[in-house]
């Protein structure tokens, strides 16, 4: 069954008529920004308002993009935050991609209980001061860790005992804690800019991408860890909203919800798991749409869609959907190279049957 | 979440049951967010990837807690928690808003805290030095095929090319085409982080289960702290001199 992205806007999936339970983490932090208790670092230049739940509405920055980079994309899936890039500099969009951040560490923290909540907040707060001091909005590639800014946030803002031992430790580095006014994953950008996009488009590639039929998966630390910050509301929109601008087909399956099987360290150490959960979300895409492609937000399962068809031989099943990211359809309708610009090369599900039936040639 | 929230149900465990385990877990402040009673109804396991596969209940683990049940969590601690996925379905799907995701969080650090987890973290060291001494995560160097066998024919390829292919699609992207670290983050920025887990008490925890990594650590930093600390104390007289204007 395919879908209007609009459908899923209801008001329902917004939680309106419950504002008995609406938690406004933005009031929370405007008020410890008034004790004197934390700094926000405010939104820098033009944005778009989004709604999330309870219709508050989520302010994403146009402009002047930190980039804070996922350690698994780019090892594994070089071509997306180069897609990222690819993406701004067709828009005239001003990026800083920083060689003084780390990684988020919550891979890390997820997978093997290495590490505690002062050393992943202190973590947070440096990458989120960086970008502070160098005048930029920080921005998101990753979903974990975009999963773990938000809370990290929350526990910040919640916790005066957190955020003195963070203070403490970051005061050791000669940094301060400042919490950005909103936490931003690349794909919400990519949706708030779905229409510049589509203006900027190359209409050769647009004639490829029209009607081609895509499923869309969603990490679950995008918005079941903290469900309460995403664009769209309680049930994500921002990958089918900017796919469907673009003329894909939206199509519903029935295993949209459930988890890809990566578990951060089943992927390492427990990949018959990873492979078991992966062929029920498969055997759903295959025999109730049967897509072009399976368009997705996050590393991890990104990653795990990849990586994981092609052994599903092994229990009878052959399974062949190319797995690209919302910023590689992003760069492929700008006219990127897929494979020198959006890095396709790197997945290892064969993505030339699909360019193909767009018409884009990559050799 | 307001500052001085009070849990009635935990509170009123905390003060009756439960043993050493119990009492541990319900020091991490998280808890008293993650359990607001439980209906048995089962939501959870019927959402939890885990419990399709596993002998693992995300329904049990919220149980046990709220009973004080140190029985079960003791096996939940010495296995069964190294089954969660963390993928938060059953926080995202319980009525009653439970996180048996983060109740399974705050169990792996006590699991590493008391030395419960060398069987569930071995083949899981390199990850742990890349963390603590490149500041990342991952490295096209680790994706070699013999350790991904089953991730099919194209690894291989990848694998022998990867060097050219990344030289390629990063032209004009300086510290993006490494293959022993996920980007060149810098000296500095690696020793800020060394720094982190050092002071946050996490480096002393990654001694419980490799205690050869944390040496490894401290030669590093050592060798670079003179340098290093000479840049951090000229942050910080950057920072005060700010906040005094
Ligand atoms: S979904 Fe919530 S209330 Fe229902 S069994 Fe699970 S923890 Fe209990
Ligand atoms: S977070 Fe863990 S317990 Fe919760 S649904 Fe996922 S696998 Fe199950």
């Amino acid at each position: 069954m395919s879908y209007e992205i609009n459908d899923v806007k209801t008001e329902i999936n917004h939680g309106k008529g419950m504002n008995y339970h609406v938690h406004d983490i933005r009031a929370e932090m405007k008020k410890l920004e008034e004790e004197g208790e934390i700094k926000i670092a405010h939104l820098i230049g033009p944005y778009r308002e989004e709604e999330v739940m309870y219709g508050i509405k989520k302010r994403v920055p146009l402009d002047m993009h930190y980039q804070h980079k996922s350690c698994g994309q780019c090892a594994n899936l070089p071509g997306v935050p180069r897609s990222n890039f690819y993406y701004r500099d067709k828009l005239g969009i001003k990026y800083y991609n920083d060689m003084q951040q780390t990684s988020c560490t919550a891979w890390n923290y997820h997978a093997s209980g290495l590490g505690n909540l002062v050393q992943l907040a202190s973590v947070a707060a440096r990458n989120w001061h960086r970008a502070y001091e160098e005048g930029y909005n920080f921005t998101i590639h990753c979903v974990t860790s975009f999963g773990n800014y938000l809370e990290m946030r929350h526990l910040l803002v919640g916790n005066k005992e957190l955020r003195d031992s963070v203070k403490k430790v970051l005061a050791k580095l000669g940094r301060e804690l400042v919490i950005p006014e909103e936490i931003i994953h690349d794909s919400e950008i990519a949706y708030a800019l779905r229409d510049k996009i589509l203006a900027s488009a190359d209409p050769k590639r647009l004639e490829g991408i029209k009607g081609l039929r895509a499923v869309e998966h969603y990490g679950c630390h995008f918005f079941k860890q903290v469900s309460d910050d995403i664009i769209g509301g309680k049930r994500p929109i921002v990958v089918g909203g900017l796919a469907s601008t673009l003329g894909v087909q939206m199509e519903e399956y029935s295993k949209w919800f459930m988890c890809c099987g990566f578990g951060f360290r089943h992927i390492l150490v427990n990949r018959e798991f990873t492979r078991s959960a992966q062929n029920i979300k498969l055997k759903a895409i295959k025999q109730e749409v049967d897509p072009d492609m399976i368009l997705v937000n996050c590393t991890g399962c990104g990653t795990t869609f990849d990586k994981t068809q092609w052994i599903q031989k092994a229990v009878g099943e052959d399974y062949h959907y190319p797995v690209v990211f919302y910023s590689q359809l992003a760069a492929l309708a700008l006219g990127a190279h897929p494979f020198k610009e959006a890095g396709l090369n790197f997945h290892v599900t064969p993505v030339e049957p699909l360019l193909d039936k767009m018409g884009i040639a990559y050799n | 979440m307001s500052e001085e929230t009070k849990n009635p149900i935990t509170e009123k465990i905390e003060n009756t049951k439960g043993g050493h385990f119990y009492k541990e877990i319900m020091k991490d402040f998280r808890i008293k967010e993650s359990l607001h009673g439980c209906l048995n109804c089962g939501t959870c396991v019927a959402n939890c990837p885990a419990a399709a596969f596993y002998d693992y209940s995300p329904r049990e683990v919220c149980q046990m807690m709220i009973e004080g049940d140190e029985e079960t969590i003791e096996e939940y601690m010495k296995g069964k928690i190294w089954n969660c996925a963390q993928c938060y379905s059953c926080k995202y799907r319980c009525p009653k808003e439970n996180s048996a995701a983060d109740i399974v969080m705050a169990m792996r650090e006590i699991a590493v805290r008391e030395g419960l987890a060398a069987e569930a973290l071995a083949g899981y060291t390199r990850i742990a030095k890349l963390v603590l001494t490149r500041g990342n995560q991952l490295a096209p160097d680790m994706l070699s095929p013999d350790a991904f066998p089953d991730w099919g024919p194209r690894m291989i390829e990848l694998s022998s090319k990867k060097m050219e292919m990344r030289e390629e699609l990063f032209e004009g992207f300086p510290g993006m085409n490494v293959v022993d670290r996920a980007w060149a983050a810098e000296d500095y920025t690696i020793y800020e982080m060394q720094k982190i887990w050092e002071e946050s008490g996490a480096l002393e925890k990654v001694g419980t289960v490799f205690p050869f990594l944390v040496d490894i650590v401290q030669e590093d930093m050592e060798d670079k702290a003179e340098e290093m600390d000479a840049k951090i104390e000229e942050k910080k007289a950057k920072l005060e001199a700010s906040k005094k204007k």
